[in-house]
């Protein structure tokens, strides 16, 4: 469903990323790992259109990004960003209530769909609350909420854009999180690339890693593939040690 | 922690109570705007002499000289406070939505001063015959070059704005446009000087039909407009980048916004001066009590800035009456109080930028 062909970011004549070819499928759970300035968060920038890329295309279910319309787009692209600048006293629900600006709602169908992916993300309990006076784990799994609302007219399979949705999160809700995003995958074919920092995370939910260093695709494959302790030691400079739990899954220490 | 998280979020239950309720006020003031003033009317009377105005009966029983007053002088006046207060208190609130930024007040960030320069400009240089025309139009150029300039030095690398640069533009513009206004008195004729003097200093002592009809109609556009544009702009508070992911043509609106409110501060302005406060004051107290959703600010804004600024220019007569205070002095009696508290509010936030 998306498919990247020689996507070449520059910035002040400063390589940030190349990636000659990489795609998905729908229903894919991609992780993008890869150490600090390795032109991750450039790669879903660039995916969303927020960086013009110096060259290259990127395919949507066959086309071309650019000729999207704006509207119909929004319906099949959400972006989870990193951290949000709303300061304004929204209340939650409010919030996750935006998510519907592209679609073509009632009240009622808001409301109802505002309550559905407020439990879903483990955040209704405080949808009256001010948005303003949440944690920061919080109004992320907020703006999860937002997005995946956004989502929820797509007429063919949307691409979920997750900028590190756990880094604000506590270990439970880290797990939850990833939980939900896994089954959008497979229950209703969501396609979603997101960034993750802890490899075991990356091993236990996504389908494929996508290994950046320095701006380039380095290694792709299944988690197993790609995650080894060498390869570990080769892009972090860590040696981690590798146990095995008891269903036999690998684990890197 | 912050004892924040555990205070609902804003009253409950206000909503259905809020139309009825401003609607009763809005009567209310434009009744007391009729009566009250350097000569008080009964107001049972006054009340029949409108009734009678618009049914074409024949109730009440003021004299001529009564009727005389309140048709030729206070009913206008009422008229363009309504309509100038609304106009400002919605260019404040989508300027606010715009910077995405509460404190963006076009009186303090330099755009009424801008607007206030384009108008001194023409009433100075440009014939007097042509003054209905070029006013407003000099207004809204001054008002849009200053917002343009504004947002582009205000514009941060991560794609908000900083509201340092903003209060700093808005000293440098105001500084700048009051020293060529002081210019323009100085080589005004006698007639310029007048019609300058009296307009800088914030009054609706000039309505008159021109200046009526044209911020009843601009008010009825931005009204409109704004409202279209409502859930987009609740979008772009989210950021410019989210909001583009949400399908908003975020450029276009940018523009537009900043166009449309630069007529509709021009308009303002050229019409009754500066008057200040109102287009900060008002979207707060209206946020305070509703929330940020601007389908429900903007009208409210502009309903609470119609009465806001009647009840201050009821104030203006009536406080000093027989003699008259420009009604910019007493909203900046209020509003500027007022801006002192949002800055200890936040001061703890605008420290750290």
């Amino acid at each position: 469903m998306l498919t990247i062909e020689n996507l070449l970011i520059q910035q002040e004549h400063r390589q940030i990323l190349n990636l000659p070819i990489a795609s998905l499928v729908s229903g894919e759970f991609i992780a993008v790992l890869g150490p600090n300035g390795a032109g991750k968060s450039s790669l879903i920038k660039a995916i969303c259109g927020e960086w013009p890329a110096s060259q290259g295309q990127i395919y949507l279910h066959g086309n071309s990004l650019e000729h999207w319309n704006r509207e119909l787009l929004a319906k099949h692209l959400g972006v989870l960003p990193q951290a949000s600048q709303l300061s304004f006293p929204f209340k939650a629900q409010e919030v996750v209530a935006i998510g519907s600006t592209p679609l073509s709602l009632s009240l009622r169908e808001i409301n109802y769909a505002v309550q559905k992916w407020m439990q879903a993300t483990d955040t209704w309990q405080f949808a009256d609350r001010l948005y303003t006076s949440l944690s920061g784990g919080e109004r992320q799994r907020v703006q999860l909420a937002r997005v995946l609302l956004q989502l929820s007219q797509a007429e063919r399979a949307p691409l979920l854009l997750l900028d590190e949705p756990t880094s604000a999160q506590d270990l439970g809700q880290q797990h939850q999180l990833l939980n939900l995003v896994k089954s959008l995958c497979q229950e209703n074919g969501f396609a979603v690339i997101s960034i993750l920092h802890d490899v075991n995370q990356a091993s236990r939910y996504a389908d494929k890693v996508w290994l950046l260093k320095q701006g380039e695709l380095v290694a792709q494959g299944s988690p197993l593939q790609v995650l080894q302790p060498e390869t570990v030691m080769k892009i972090w400079g860590y040696q981690p040690e590798l146990f095995f739990n008891s269903q036999g899954q690998q684990i890197l220490v | 922690m912050s004892y924040a998280k555990y205070l609902p979020a804003r009253p409950q239950g206000w909503r259905r109570g809020v139309w009825p309720m401003f609607c009763l006020l809005l009567l209310a003031s434009i009744l007391l705007s009729i009566i009250l003033g350097p000569m008080t009317l009964p107001a049972k009377q006054s009340l029949l002499s409108i009734i009678d105005q618009f049914l074409g009966s024949e109730l009440s029983q003021l004299n001529a000289f009564q009727t005389a007053i309140i048709w030729e002088l206070r009913w206008p006046r009422t008229l363009l406070a309504l309509f100038i207060g609304a106009l400002l208190a919605l260019c404040g609130a989508v300027t606010q939505g715009l910077f995405r930024n509460p404190l963006a007040d076009p009186g303090i960030i330099g755009v009424s001063s801008g607007a206030g320069l384009g108008a001194a400009i023409a009433i100075v240089l440009l014939p007097a015959s042509l003054s209905y025309l070029t006013t407003p139009v000099a207004a809204f150029l001054g008002g849009l070059i200053t917002t343009l300039l504004v947002y582009r030095l205000a514009q941060s690398q991560n794609g908000g704005t900083s509201v340092l640069i903003l209060l700093l533009a808005g000293v440098a513009i105001a500084a700048f446009s009051g020293a060529i206004i002081g210019f323009m008195t100085y080589i005004a004729n006698d007639m310029a000087l007048r019609e300058l003097t009296l307009w800088g200093m914030g009054t609706l002592n000039g309505a008159n039909s021109t200046s009526i009809w044209l911020s009843a109609m601009t008010c009825l556009c931005l009204l409109v407009f704004y409202q279209i544009q409502a859930p987009a702009l609740n979008a772009f508070l989210l950021g410019e980048a989210e909001a583009r992911h949400l399908g908003i043509h975020v450029e276009k609106l940018k523009l537009q916004l900043i166009v449309v409110t630069a007529i509709g501060v021009g308009i303002a302005v050229s019409a009754t001066g500066i008057i200040g406060f109102i287009s900060l004051v008002v979207p707060h107290l209206v946020r305070m009590t509703m929330g940020p959703d601007h389908r429900l600010l903007l009208p409210l804004s502009a309903l609470t800035g119609a009465v806001l600024l009647l009840m201050a220019d009821i104030g203006a007569r009536v406080l000093l009456a027989p003699a008259e205070l420009p009604v910019g002095l007493v909203t900046a009696l209020i509003g500027a109080p007022f801006f002192a508290f949002l800055l200890i509010q936040q001061r703890k936030r605008l420290s750290t930028l």
